[in-house]
């Protein structure tokens, strides 16, 4: 009877063991294909991969901002290109807090300067 | 005769662990690669890049665009298209294009619509204006402004909206 009970003992010890072993694999199998699922969500090219679509990597500078930074420098009246600067300057400061308006109106001045 | 017994449904066991584990693997794969790359808002992107490009370059504003004495001229609306180097065909005769492109030139003191022309499919276009949770299902809306100036000293500001759709294609 003893020798009975000792092997059922063993038994059950054995048996949470592999319980617990699947429970295991289970849990990190479902965080894997969770975290796999997630992951595949961030395939929108644009919103997650910036570093593909970043106007630093692709122009150094917004293409628009160019446009109207050419506008503002070929401007002769002084008036005109004051009003000019503040409209720019209202659409483009919240746009890029990192200073890219300050840079890229460098780049334009110098690029302008050359053309002249 | 008890021992193999246990074997047995250690082997048993260890094949359903298999089955598991082989079925959580091709879930985890199909879960990534199933999904397709969403390039719409880039797309959009280049499509009002190219547009801008279109009407003013280098500081220089399209020939096309204005007549001499600085107005307006109606065919460049009509042969947009053509002037601007842009196709929308796509496969499939019936087929709806999945691309918009909307230009409109306001006046620079107080922003009255000057010109404006269109071209593609607007059905696109409320779901620019749309707030819903399921976005990505949404068509992707780019807008853009610059201003110009023409030889006639006269500025205008340039908004371009360029959207595209293709929700079947990149969402599902």
């Amino acid at each position: 009877m003893k020798i009975l009970f000792k092997n059922s003992r063993g038994q059950i010890g054995e048996t949470l063991t592999w319980v617990v072993a699947t429970i295991i694999i289970l849990v990190i199998l479902i965080f894997f294909i969770f975290g796999s699922s997630l992951l595949g969500k961030t395939k929108s090219v644009g919103t997650f991969r910036e570093s593909l679509t970043s106007s630093k990597t692709t122009l150094n500078s917004d293409i628009f901002l160019r446009k109207s930074l050419f506008t503002y420098l070929s401007l002769t009246s002084n008036d005109q290109k004051q009003a000019l600067e503040k409209k720019i300057v209202s659409i483009y400061w919240d746009k890029d807090p990192d200073g890219e308006y300050n840079q890229t109106r460098k780049e334009i001045l110098i690029m302008y300067n050359k053309k002249r | 005769m008890s021992n193999k017994k246990g074997e047995k449904l250690i082997s048993v066991y260890w094949f359903a662990i298999l089955v598991i584990v082989a079925t959580g693997i091709v879930l985890m794969v199909n879960s990534f690669y199933g999904k397709t790359y969403d390039v719409r808002d880039v797309e959009s992107k280049i499509l009002a890049d190219k547009v801008a490009d279109c009407i003013y370059f280098g500081g220089k504003v399209n020939s096309l665009l204005l007549t001499p004495q600085g107005v307006f001229r109606e065919d460049f609306r009509d042969r947009f298209m053509e002037l601007c180097s842009l196709n929308f065909d796509v496969k499939g005769e019936f087929t709806p294009t999945p691309y918009y492109v909307e230009v409109q030139f306001f006046s620079f003191g107080d922003l009255r619509v000057m010109f404006e022309t269109s071209v593609g499919n607007n059905n696109f276009k409320p779901d620019c204006n749309s707030k819903v949770e399921n976005a990505e299902k949404l068509a992707k809306c780019n807008e853009n402004q610059f201003y110009m100036k023409t030889n006639s000293n006269k500025i205008y500001l340039v908004k371009i909206l360029s959207i595209v759709g293709k929700t079947d294609e990149n969402t599902f």
